[in-house]
């Protein structure tokens, strides 16, 4: 038992990171009835990104971040005008089904050019603070973990207050209520959802960022992880920012306790079951009522 | 009036190439040696056939997105192979593979088929997923069939096997397609509330197309199983079979029982010619003209002679306006 509470501390981390790959894919999902199950994958860039900046011109990853989350905004812009524009007009409930074909089509893509780029090798990024330990009652935690904690508050505050106090926030909100009425109250749509697109795919190249500095990364990674992000978000009943963070560290708890009683190779397998479980049993998520 | 002579002319062209197809699929091999190289290829593809013809099913007909077709695949080649070496016949150890995918989609079928959306999609890629890691940690090593398998083995056979399986599927998926099952699923597709409404119960017909889906699916899991020995198991549980199968359907045309033909047709002779050429980038390719086909052919190839067709009216109507 002596474990446990090192056992919490890394379930905490890695529920935090959770929530931050989830919240770019929650976005999507509730303003614009996007499922872009290529998030992982452009998460999976955005960590390459970081990788090289910091291998070809030892650019910190601390420090690139700007850079990344710039480009990777342009991307997601990118993305919306030459693919995403044209599910717009299309109903909510064809959006789903639609885009996440379309995504398909990116994984395929995205995945396989890192493969040909950067081969199938893991690439580890090692920076002089990599393996340092942090000591706290007798719990070591890593100190990347305290970065991503850190970095993780920092763009939930950011996007918190962008979307509660600029206009162009309160759009978003609104549009993601109900798009026709924001529309016929002047809210320019096509803008907002080109907004949205670009502040999601920041946050997955925020998110790669912050798997490079704790995580070995190879191109496979990405559609694991999307997959643990859209389960988040069921789980989190498609809600608020704080469910999406508490479900994450429900699912990061489950996945470090059954690693440490049933061994490393159980780990998804028991996460995943428990969130079949609760499919069956409250498929509405667990926070609603 | 005109309409309907139209599409029943239509209906029946089509149906005549279909058989005179499977004609010569059945015939050509009997009389001509195509060799291996090309026996091979075609197993690969009737398999891809029989595979989008039952995602098709589910996520054509009825709109519901599957994401883990590789797990009904997976489940059909291994239940399929335990069994027949257990010492079944081999034709039982299909149907048996095939109904251990439908096991499967019990499970996960009624908790997500009331729900709408995405919940479906994500929950049979978290059940793929862990039955991917479930094999990955069981089966270790690989399977080898029992020894009488190598007695009776020829690449011929295994070639008549996937046929077979292909046909029964189109066969299967027609008669579903035209039946009151086919047009209650297109209703609840386009429109799941007037469906409800008009005294259908959306989740159960879901669920009858989803146990005819994942049924075929674990038979071509079985056919493969016997085309590709020994059986390493966790592969046939990987993510690529679902993304196949979607590719091949996508680019055939969703909702059509020619498109997932199509599609495999493009998708096999692509796999082909650009593994060949460019063996690092060959799915690089792929997904651009993957994406390329949803951008600019949104109903995919099987909509290509529609789209043509309306086109060349388009340029007949404005030249007979243009008229004085």
């Amino acid at each position: 038992m002596a474990q446990l509470p090192q056992i919490l501390a890394y379930g905490i981390i890695l529920g935090i990171f959770y929530g931050l790959v989830t919240i770019g894919l929650a976005l999507l999902f509730g303003v614009m009835k996007y499922l872009n199950i290529a998030h992982g994958s452009f998460m999976m860039i955005g960590g390459y990104a970081s990788y090289w900046l910091f291998i070809l011109w030892h650019v910190d990853p601390i420090v690139s971040i700007p850079l990344v989350m710039v480009l990777m905004f342009l991307v997601g812009c990118l993305l919306y005008k030459v693919l995403f524009s044209r599910l717009s007009k299309v109903s909510e409930d064809r959006r789903i089904n639609s885009s996440l074909i379309m995504a398909f089509g990116l994984i395929l893509i995205l995945d396989n050019t890192a493969i040909a780029l950067w081969t199938t090798n893991i690439k580890i990024l090692s920076t002089s603070y990599s393996g340092k330990m942090f000591e706290l009652f007798g719990v070591r935690i890593p100190l990347t973990g305290l970065i991503v904690i850190g970095l993780t508050s920092m763009a939930i505050a950011a996007l918190h207050l962008f979307l509660s106090r600029t206009y162009l926030g309160k759009s978003i909100r609104a549009t993601a209520q109900d798009w026709e009425a924001a529309s016929l109250l002047g809210v320019n749509i096509d803008r907002t959802y080109l907004i949205c697109c670009g502040i999601s795919l920041a946050l997955a190249g925020l998110a790669g960022s912050c798997f490079a500095l704790m995580y070995p990364l190879s191109p496979d990674i990405g559609l694991r992880w999307v997959l643990f992000a859209m389960v988040v978000l069921v789980l989190a009943g498609m809600g608020n920012i704080k469910e999406v963070f508490l479900a994450g560290l429900i699912m990061s708890t489950l996945e470090q306790l059954s690693a440490w009683r049933l061994g490393g190779e159980y780990r998804g397998i028991a996460s995943l079951a428990v969130f079949i479980l609760i499919l069956v049993l409250r498929p509405q998520g667990l926070f609603k009522r | 009036m005109n309409d309907l002579k139209r599409a029943v002319s239509s209906i029946r062209i089509t149906g005549a190439v279909a058989i005179v197809v499977a004609l010569t699929l059945i015939v050509v091999p009997l009389v001509v040696d195509l060799g291996n190289y090309i026996l091979t290829l075609m197993v690969s593809l009737l398999i891809y056939v029989t595979l989008s013809e039952s995602w098709n099913l589910m996520g054509g007909y009825a709109g519901q997105v599957n994401l883990g077709l590789a797990a009904y695949f997976g489940s059909g080649a291994l239940c399929y192979m335990l069994i027949y070496k257990a010492g079944a016949p081999v034709y039982v150890a299909f149907v048996v593979g095939g109904l251990a995918a439908t096991v499967v989609a019990c499970i996960i079928g009624p908790p997500t088929l009331r729900l709408r959306g995405a919940y479906f999609g994500i929950g049979t890629m978290a059940v793929a997923e862990v039955l991917r890691l479930v094999m990955t940690t069981t089966f270790t090593q690989t399977i080898y069939p029992p020894a009488s398998y190598w007695a009776t083995f020829s690449l011929t056979k295994s070639y008549y096997i996937a046929l077979a399986v292909a046909i029964a599927t189109i066969v299967v998926a027609y008669q579903v397609v035209h039946s009151r099952l086919g047009l209650v699923l297109q209703a609840i597709r386009d429109d799941e509330d007037a469906a409800n409404a008009s005294g259908i119960n959306p989740a159960r017909y879901k669920m009858i197309v989803f146990i005819i889906s994942s049924f075929l699916a674990g038979v071509a899991g079985g056919a493969y199983g016997y085309f590709r020995v020994p059986v390493n198991v966790p592969q046939h549980f990987e993510m690529t079979w679902t993304i196949g199968a979607i590719v091949a359907t996508t680019i055939g045309g969703w909702g059509t029982l020619t498109g997932p033909v199509l599609g495999s047709i493009v998708f096999v002779i692509l796999r082909e010619i650009l593994g060949r050429t460019v063996p690092t980038a060959y799915l690089v390719v792929t997904g651009i003209v993957f994406v390329l086909v949803i951008v600019f052919l949104p109903d995919g190839l099987a909509s290509f002679g529609v789209v043509i067709r309306g086109f060349l009216a388009s340029l007949t109507r404005k030249s007979k306006l243009s008229l004085p």
